[in-house]
C-alpha cells in the first residue's frame, strides 16, 4: 500500500499526538495536524493530503463548515474527508450521513484498527 | 098544414073569379058602351095583383087575354087571331096589364112590409116597457075610487112579493101587505094628496109573506071628475131596498171616516167656514196636547190657538178662499225649545154643493224623517234631502157595484185627466207593471181576510218619472160579505227614496259589517278569553284583596305627595313599622328610598305607561337595607286624573345576595376561565373558534373579535400541525375525546408556539356532534427543558467520550506495544491517560455535584461565617495555581459575616478564582473581598446580604454571553475547557449553590479590561461570629 498523506483536524492536543502515533508507527503515513478548522483549510489546501480526518466539535469553525468550505474550494473539494466525532447519537449520525462526507469515526476509537477504519472510509485497499 | 094549399091557391081563385066578374060585366056593358072593353078586366087584373102578387096577376093576365080573344074580338067565339090591329091592341092590353099587375103586386109588398115593422116596434116597445120596469124594479098601479077596484102590473105584485096574478084588487089587500108601523103614515099621506090634488109620493114599508122587509117608494096622481072628486088613481111602485141600505152604510160609513180621521196617523183637523172644528184626528190633539176630539168639535181654532201667528191666519183665508197650501218640512219651534219638523198642507174642502165648506189642515210630524235625513246627510254624503211631498187623496170603492169613486186630489197624485172614469182597472193601469201584480193580489187578499186592512206601497209612472204612493185602506164589511173599502194614498216618494237609500246604506253597512263580524268574532273570541281570564282575575282579586292586607307582599298605597296611605301587615313586616306610625308620613322619607332614577323621570313614565317597575333600596326601622322589587301603579278616578299610586314592593335582597354571590362566582369562573393558565377554547362542528379564553388569545396575538366565528382553529397552526390535527380532530368526533394532541400553533406575528390539546366534545340528545371543547396547556417550556435534557445528554456524551478518547487511545498504543521501542512516546501516552482520567474524574464529580445540588440531595449546613476566612480559604487553595500562572491573589480585608455552608462557599469562590486565573494575562492581579450589601434589588429585601466580589484584568466578556456562562457546559470559548482543562460545569455548579443561599451570582465585565464576579449571601451581624470563633 503507496504511503498516504493524512490531515488530521482536532482541537484536542492528546487526541492529536495519539491519532498521529497511530498512523504514522502503524501504517507509515505522512501525517499533518492542525488545532483548528481554519488552520485544517489553510493546510489542506497547501499541503494537498490523500485524506483528511476532521473532529467535529471545535471552538470557532466546527468540522461540519470546515468541510463544507473546503468543498466550495476547487483546490480541496476532491479531499476526502472523515469527520471525528464523540457525538454517537443516532440524530447526530443521520444528520452526518447526509452531508457527503466519507466517513465518521466515532471516538473513542480503537488505535489499533485505526488505520483499517480509515483506509475502508477512503477505500485504500485497491 | 090544412090552410096552406088553400093561403097558396086563393089567389089564382080571386084572379079566375075577378077575371070571370069583369068578362061577365065587359059582356054586359058592352052593349052600352063598346069603348070600355078592358077596363073590368084592368081593374079584375089590379084587384088580383093586390090580393096575390105578380103570379096570379099574370094569371089573370092570361085568362082576361083568352076572353077578349074569345069574346071580343072577331072571328068571336074564335082563338084565331086574323087581324094584326087586333093582337097589337092585345100586347098593348099585355103590357098595361103587366104594369098594373107590377104596381099592385109591389104596393102589396109595401103595405106587408109596413104591416110587419108596426107589429115588430109594437112587440118591441112592450117588451121595452117591460124591462124597464123590471130593472127598476117598479110596479104600476091602478085604482078606480068609484069601485074601489085595484090593479096591478104583474111587478107590482112581484115587489109585494106576492105571486103574479094572485093579487084581488082589493084595498085591504094591499093594506094587509103594508108594514104595520107604515099603515096609518101611508093612508095619511094618501088622504092628503087626494085632498090637495097634489102628487102623491112616500116610502113605505111592505112586509113578504116570508116575513122581510123591503122598502118600497110609492108615486101616484089622482084623476078627477068635472065636479072635481076623484074617480081614479094611477102610479107606480119602486124598490129602494138598495137605496135605503145606502143611505145606513153612508151613515155608518160617515161615523167610519169619522174616527178614521180621528185614528189617522197624522195631524188632521177639518174647519168649517168660521174655522171652528169640525173633525180632528187624534194625532192632532195629542201633538197640540188637547184635551180629545170631542172637544174641539165646535171651537174656534183661534180660540183654542189665541197665539197662531198673522202669516198663518192669512194662509188659512187664502185656503178659504180656495187655494191649496202646503209645506213639505217646515221647522216648528215649540215654546219649550224642541224643534219639531212638520209636513202640513191646508186645501178647502168642498160641500156636496161644491161649496168651500172650510179647510182641513194636515200635518205630520217629519222630526224623525227629518233626523233621519239629517243623520244620513252626515253620515252618507251620498245622501241627499230628499224633497218630500205629502201629498194625499181620498178613494171610495163600492165593492158589490164595483163603482170607485175618488177624491179631486186623487187625480191631482196621479196626475190623470178628470174624464177618466174612476174604476179599479184604471187605477191598475196607473200602477207600474212590476208592481201591479202584487199589488192586485195584496188588494184581492184583503177582501178576503176581514182581520186586515190595506196597506200597499206601489211605484206610479208619472210624466216619465217613478212616484211611490201608499195605499192604506179600510173594508167595509156587511154579512161577511166586503161592501166598501175606503182609503187614502199618499205619496210616500220621498219616503221611498230615504228608505231605499237607507236600504243601500244598511246593505253596505250589513256588509261591512259582515266583514268586521268576520275580524270581530276573532277578536270577540280573544276578548271572550281575555273576558274570562278576567272574570277568573277578578275573582282571585276578590280573594285577594281579602287577603290583601295578610299578604306577604309589601302593599302601600301613597297619595301624588308620596304620603302612605295604605300600609298592610306585609309592610309591617318588612319595614318594621307599624300601620298607625307609617300613615300619613312620606314614603321616601319614612323609608329613606334610593330610587334607581331620578323621581321626576318615574313620575314621568307613571303619567305616561300608567306603571312602573323598578328596583329600590329602602332602609327599615333598624337602618338595615333592603333592596325591592318595586311596582308603581298609579290609579285614577273615573275622570282619568291620578289620584295615588299602589306600591307593591318584594324584599329580593335575599336575591340579590345570591345575585351578587352568582355573579361573583360567575366572574370567578369567567376569570378563571380567561386567566387560567391554559387555553379553552370551543369550536362547533366545522371546526370554527366559538368560544375562546384569554390566555389562548394571549398566546395567538389575536383578539377575541379576530378569531370568534371567523377563523377555524387549523388556520392557527403550522402546515405540518395542521396535517396532525385534521386525523386527530375526526377522531375526537368520532370516540368523543382526545388526550394530549402535541402540536405548533401559529401567531399572529408568524412566531409559533408547541402546545399539548385535550378535547372532549358535546352532543345532543340525538348524538350528533355539536362542539367540542379544548385545554390547551403550553409545553414550550416543557420541550425546551426536554431539548435542554437531550442537549444536556449530548453535551455529556461528548465530554465524557473525549477524555476517554485520549485515555482510550494512548492506551490501546501502549498495549499494543506500538511504542515498545520508544519509551519516551510510551512515557508520554501513559501522561496523557493519566491526565484525562483526572479530567474524566473531575467530570464526573462535577456533574454529580451538580445534579445533588439541584436534586436538593445536597445539605447545606448553614452557618455564621466571616467573609475573610471563606477568601481566605479560597485562597490558600488557588495560591500556588496562581502564582504557576505568575498571577498575584490580593485579598482587601473585611469584617462582614455571612450565614452560609462554609464548604459549598469556598469551593464556589475556589471555582470562581480558578476561572479568573485561567482567563488572566500573567502579571495581573485578581483582587477579592467582601461587604455588607444592602439593595433594593436583593432577593429578600430587608434582610442584610454580603457582597462578595472576584475582580480580574482578563480578556472580559461579551455582553451577550453575561448570563449563559452560568449554564451548563457554556463558556465562552468551547476550547477553553480543553485548554484550561474546565469542565464547563463550573459556573453552573457556583450559580447552583448560591441560589440554595437564596443569594444571586452575577458578572459585570468591560471587555479587554476585565470582569468582576459578585456574589450576594445571607449575612448575620459580625458579633455572631465572633461567638463561633470562641
Amino acid at each position: 500500500m503507496p504511503t498516504k498523506r493524512v490531515l488530521v483536524v482536532d482541537d484536542e492536543a492528546d487526541i492529536r499526538t495519539i491519532i498521529q502515533g497511530c498512523l504514522e508507527e502503524i501504517a507509515g503515513w505522512e501525517v499533518f495536524t492542525a488545532s483548528s478548522g481554519e488552520q485544517g483549510i489553510q493546510l489542506a489546501a497547501t499541503a494537498q493530503p490523500d485524506g483528511i480526518l476532521m473532529d467535529v466539535a471545535m471552538p470557532g469553525m466546527g468540522g461540519v463548515e470546515a468541510f463544507q468550505t473546503l468543498q466550495a474550494d476547487t483546490r480541496t473539494q476532491i479531499i476526502p474527508v472523515a469527520l471525528l466525532t464523540a457525538k454517537a447519537l443516532p440524530e447526530d449520525q443521520a444528520h452526518f450521513a447526509t452531508l457527503g462526507i466519507a466517513g465518521v469515526i466515532i471516538k473513542p476509537f480503537d488505535p489499533m484498527t485505526l488505520v483499517e477504519q480509515v483506509s475502508m472510509i477512503f477505500n485504500w485497499f485497491a | 098544414m090544412t090552410s096552406h094549399p088553400y093561403r097558396s091557391f086563393l089567389p089564382y081563385g080571386v084572379a079566375i073569379v075577378s077575371t070571370g066578374i069583369a068578362l061577365l060585366l065587359s059582356l054586359w056593358i058592352q052593349q052600352v058602351l063598346p069603348q070600355t072593353i078592358g077596363a073590368f078586366f084592368y081593374i079584375a087584373i089590379a084587384i088580383t095583383a093586390w090580393f096575390g102578387g105578380a103570379k096570379p096577376g099574370i094569371s089573370s093576365i092570361i085568362l082576361a087575354l083568352l076572353a077578349l080573344d074569345y069574346y071580343f074580338i072577331p072571328p068571336l067565339d074564335q082563338i084565331w087571331i086574323l087581324k094584326l090591329e087586333d093582337i097589337l091592341w092585345l100586347a098593348l092590353f099585355v103590357m098595361v096589364s103587366l104594369v098594373i099587375t107590377l104596381l099592385s103586386s109591389h104596393l102589396r109588398q109595401s103595405k106587408q112590409r109596413i104591416e110587419q115593422l108596426n107589429r115588430k116596434l109594437i112587440d118591441e116597445s112592450s117588451d121595452r116597457l117591460r124591462i124597464a120596469l123590471n130593472a127598476a124594479q117598479m110596479g104600476m098601479w091602478n085604482w078606480n075610487i068609484v069601485t074601489g077596484e085595484i090593479n096591478w102590473s104583474p111587478e107590482h105584485e112581484q115587489l109585494f112579493g106576492l105571486p103574479s096574478g094572485s093579487f084581488d084588487g082589493r084595498y085591504e089587500t094591499f093594506s094587509a101587505c103594508l108594514h104595520p108601523n107604515d099603515q096609518e103614515g101611508l093612508n095619511q099621506v094618501l088622504s092628503r094628496s087626494l085632498q090637495d090634488r097634489l102628487p102623491y109620493h112616500h116610502e113605505f114599508r111592505v112586509v113578504w109573506a116570508d116575513g122581510s122587509t123591503h122598502w118600497i117608494e110609492g108615486r101616484g096622481q089622482a084623476l078627477y071628475d068635472t065636479e072635481g072628486q076623484p074617480v081614479q088613481m094611477s102610479g107606480t111602485i119602486m124598490a129602494i131596498d138598495q137605496r135605503k141600505q145606502t143611505e145606513v152604510t153612508l151613515q155608518e160609513q160617515e161615523s167610519l171616516l169619522r174616527l178614521f180621521v180621528q185614528y189617522a196617523p197624522a195631524g188632521i183637523a177639518m174647519l168649517d167656514r168660521e174655522l171652528r172644528y169640525v173633525m180632528a184626528s187624534q194625532r192632532w190633539v195629542d201633538e197640540h196636547y188637547l184635551d180629545s176630539v170631542e172637544s174641539l168639535i165646535g171651537r174656534s181654532h183661534y180660540e183654542i190657538f189665541p197665539e197662531v201667528p198673522e202669516q198663518w191666519r192669512q194662509i188659512h183665508q187664502r185656503c178659504l178662499a180656495g187655494a191649496i197650501e202646503k209645506c213639505d218640512d217646515d221647522l216648528f219651534v215649540r215654546a219649550d225649545g224642541t224643534q219639531q219638523w212638520m209636513s202640513w198642507e191646508i186645501r178647502p174642502w168642498y160641500t156636496a154643493t161644491d161649496d168651500i165648506g172650510g179647510i182641513i189642515i194636515f200635518a205630520v210630524d217629519v222630526t224623525h224623517r227629518k233626523q233621519a235625513e239629517q243623520a244620513l246627510r252626515q253620515s252618507e254624503a251620498r245622501l241627499r234631502l230628499a224633497q218630500l211631498a205629502s201629498n194625499s187623496a181620498v178613494w171610495d170603492w163600492d165593492i158589490p157595484s164595483n163603482t170607485l169613486t175618488w177624491s179631486p186630489e186623487y187625480y191631482q197624485l196621479y196626475e190623470l185627466d178628470p174624464s177618466i172614469e174612476a174604476s179599479y182597472d184604471n187605477w191598475l193601469r196607473c200602477i207600474h207593471p212590476d208592481d201591479r201584480e202584487q199589488t192586485s193580489q195584496q188588494t184581492a187578499q184583503v177582501l178576503k181576510d176581514q182581520s186586515s186592512e190595506l196597506r200597499v206601497e206601489f211605484r206610479v209612472i208619472r210624466r216619465d218619472k217613478i212616484r211611490w204612493f201608499a195605499g192604506i185602506g179600510q173594508v167595509l164589511w156587511a154579512a161577511n160579505e166586503p161592501i166598501r173599502m175606503i182609503g187614502i194614498t199618499i205619496d210616500i216618494t220621498a219616503q221611498k227614496m230615504a228608505e231605499i237609500a237607507l236600504q243601500e246604506f244598511n246593505t253596505e253597512l250589513e256588509q261591512r259589517v259582515a266583514e268586521r263580524t268576520a275580524e270581530l268574532t276573532i277578536v270577540n273570541d280573544r276578548l271572550l278569553e281575555t273576558l274570562m281570564e278576567q272574570q277568573h282575575t277578578q275573582l282571585l282579586l276578590f280573594e285577594q284583596a281579602q287577603l290583601l292586607d295578610l299578604a306577604h307582599d309589601t302593599i302601600m298605597t301613597c297619595d301624588l305627595n308620596s304620603v302612605i296611605t295604605l300600609w298592610n301587615q306585609g309592610a309591617e313586616r318588612t319595614y318594621g313599622w307599624a300601620k298607625s306610625e307609617a300613615l300619613g308620613q312620606d314614603s321616601h322619607v319614612l323609608l329613606k328610598t334610593q330610587l334607581p332614577q331620578p323621581l321626576a323621570e318615574i313620575q314621568a313614565i307613571l303619567a305616561e305607561q300608567g306603571y312602573w317597575e323598578g328596583e329600590l333600596v329602602h332602609f327599615d326601622r333598624d337602618d338595615r337595607p333592603l333592596t325591592v322589587a318595586s311596582r308603581w301603579v298609579l290609579q285614577k278616578d273615573q275622570m282619568g286624573r291620578p289620584i295615588k299610586i299602589l306600591e307593591i314592593n318584594n324584599d329580593i335582597t335575599a336575591r340579590k345576595q345570591a345575585e351578587q354571590a352568582l355573579q361573583q362566582y360567575t366572574l370567578e369562573v369567567e376569570d378563571l376561565y380567561n386567566n387560567a393558565p391554559c387555553g379553552y377554547h370551543s369550536l362547533n362542528s366545522e371546526g370554527t373558534l366559538i368560544r375562546i379564553n384569554d390566555t389562548e388569545l394571549n398566546w395567538l396575538g389575536y383578539t377575541r373579535e379576530e378569531v370568534l366565528y371567523k377563523k377555524k382553529f387549523v388556520d392557527l397552526m403550522t402546515p405540518e400541525s395542521q396535517h396532525i390535527f385534521y386525523e386527530s380532530f375526526l377522531q375526537v368526533k368520532q370516540q368523543g375525546w382526545l388526550n394530549d394532541l402535541e402540536f405548533q400553533m401559529l401567531n399572529k406575528d408568524g412566531t409559533t408556539r408547541w402546545v399539548s390539546l385535550s378535547s372532549t366534545t358535546i352532543k345532543d340528545e340525538a348524538g350528533n356532534f355539536v362542539m367540542s371543547r379544548s385545554t390547551l396547556f403550553d409545553i414550550s417550556e416543557r420541550r425546551k427543558i426536554d431539548q435542554m435534557k437531550r442537549d444536556f445528554i449530548s453535551v455529556v456524551s461528548h465530554e465524557l467520550r473525549t477524555p476517554l478518547t485520549s485515555i482510550r487511545g494512548s492506551l490501546g498504543l501502549v498495549a499494543g506495544g506500538v511504542y515498545d521501542q520508544k519509551p519516551e512516546k510510551r512515557k508520554e501516552m501513559i501522561a496523557i491517560a493519566a491526565r484525562q482520567s483526572d479530567r474524566l474524574v473531575r467530570l464526573v464529580n462535577d456533574i454529580l455535584d451538580l445534579r445533588r445540588l439541584e436534586s436538593g440531595q445536597t445539605r447545606l449546613s448553614f452557618k455564621p461565617c466571616s467573609a475573610l476566612d471563606l477568601i481566605q480559604q479560597s485562597v490558600d487553595v488557588m495560591r500556588s495555581q496562581a502564582e504557576q500562572n505568575q498571577l498575584t491573589l490580593t485579598v482587601i480585608p473585611t469584617d462582614a459575616a455571612a450565614w452560609v455552608d462554609a464548604d459549598a462557599i469556598v469551593q464556589t469562590l475556589t471555582n470562581l478564582i480558578s476561572n479568573a486565573i485561567k482567563f488572566s494575562p500573567p502579571g495581573s492581579t485578581i483582587t477579592l473581598t467582601a461587604s455588607p450589601y444592602l439593595h433594593a434589588s436583593a432577593p429578600l429585601p430587608g434582610t442584610p446580604f454580603v457582597l462578595f466580589s472576584i475582580q480580574d484584568q482578563g480578556r472580559g466578556i461579551p455582553a451577550d454571553q453575561l448570563e449563559t456562562i452560568f449554564g451548563q457546559f457554556q463558556q465562552v470559548d468551547a476550547s477553553d475547557s480543553r485548554e484550561k482543562g474546565g469542565t464547563g460545569l463550573g459556573l453552573a455548579i457556583c450559580r447552583t449553590i448560591v441560589e440554595h443561599h437564596h443569594g444571586k451570582i452575577w458578572v459585570e465585565s468591560t471587555l479587554g479590561q476585565g470582569s468582576t464576579f459578585y456574589m450576594m449571601l445571607p449575612s448575620v451581624p459580625s458579633s455572631q461570629i465572633s461567638q463561633k470563633g470562641d
